[in-house]
């Protein structure tokens, strides 16, 4: 559940648009902040600018530029890219907000395809005449035309001749 | 009955709250939404993350060590979810911090905690362990 109705009007949309935004930007620069150990003193010397800018960047009010934001990340070795629906897709999207956990879904379908291969070769496809098309062929011609179904050196298909079979 | 809401549930932890706490929030909502937005963001990060990158001035910090009221003299850690404009969102966490329970909030005019809300907060946590809310 939500502290707040989902957004209706166009000034609401950019509201929170705007805070989700401006908070994932200034997580990114804290995780990489952390990862590289390094205090806002550092690294305001690091990009040459005042200490107080980047606590200014880090704070609530903060409206930085996109510039500023690239460099800083750029100082703190961090690889970091820009994604929007449109361009990179929802599910990318989801996966970068932390709805998704896309690696995960990808590792799942590649275990159900991996799965279906498995059972592929478990499969017999048995054929018989009356599986056919409706065709004017003699029944010589049927038998034929059911054999070229088979491929070359494939065992997964194999003709039943329903007929001679119930004969016998 | 259920007397608590679940404001967010992540990999990390699950922030619960009052039906009291949920009402004043969105009440502050309907007129400042993007102090409420930025408070829900904190507690979005604190459900998905944890506590680690929340930055203790403005975002996520431990207040005080408070009497849970339940008469045996227990006492449970509070913290506050800090949002702008000196909106705060006062809760305890369980023993390994997998469920936050907010049981008060205030707008306050000075930064410093109002030792009342605390208090709230622990006997609301109280009630949450002794098995009155649910």
């Amino acid at each position: 559940m939500s502290l707040l109705k989902a957004a209706e009007t166009l000034n609401e949309r950019m509201i929170d648009a705007a805070e989700d935004f401006k908070f994932a930007m200034q997580m990114a620069v804290r995780a990489a902040m952390k990862k590289q150990n390094i205090k806002q003193r550092e690294l305001a010397a690091l990009v040459g600018c005042s200490p107080s800018n980047i606590s200014q960047l880090l704070s609530y009010e903060a409206n930085p530029r996109a510039e500023s934001v690239a460099k800083i990340l750029a100082a703190l070795d961090e690889d970091f890219a820009f994604a929007c629906e449109s361009l990179n897709g929802k599910e990318v999207l989801d996966h970068i907000k932390g709805d998704v956990d896309l690696l995960e879904k990808i590792e799942r379908k590649n275990r159900r395809i991996g799965d279906l291969k498995s059972q592929l070769n478990d499969w017999k496809f048995e054929l018989s005449v009356h599986d056919l098309p409706p065709m004017k062929l003699s029944r010589g011609q049927a038998k034929a035309q059911a054999r070229k179904i088979q491929y070359a050196g494939n065992d997964n298909f194999n003709f039943v001749d329903t007929d001679q079979a119930q004969a016998a | 009955m259920s007397t608590l809401v679940e404001i967010v549930k992540g990999k990390y932890a699950t922030v619960l709250a009052t039906k009291k706490v949920e009402k004043d929030l969105k009440k502050i909502g309907r007129g400042d939404r993007r102090s409420i937005k930025r408070l829900q963001n904190h507690m979005e990060h604190y459900a998905k993350h944890g506590p680690d990158l929340l930055d203790g001035d403005d975002q996520f910090k431990y207040e005080d060590r408070v009497n849970m009221g339940l008469g045996d003299g227990q006492t449970v850690k509070v913290y506050v979810f800090k949002g702008p404009n000196h909106l705060r969102v006062y809760g305890c966490l369980d023993n390994d911090g997998r469920v936050s329970l907010c049981g008060s909030t205030r707008v306050k005019q000075k930064n410093k905690a109002i030792q009342g809300d605390l208090e709230k907060a622990a006997k609301e946590f109280g009630k949450y362990v002794s098995g009155e809310l649910s």
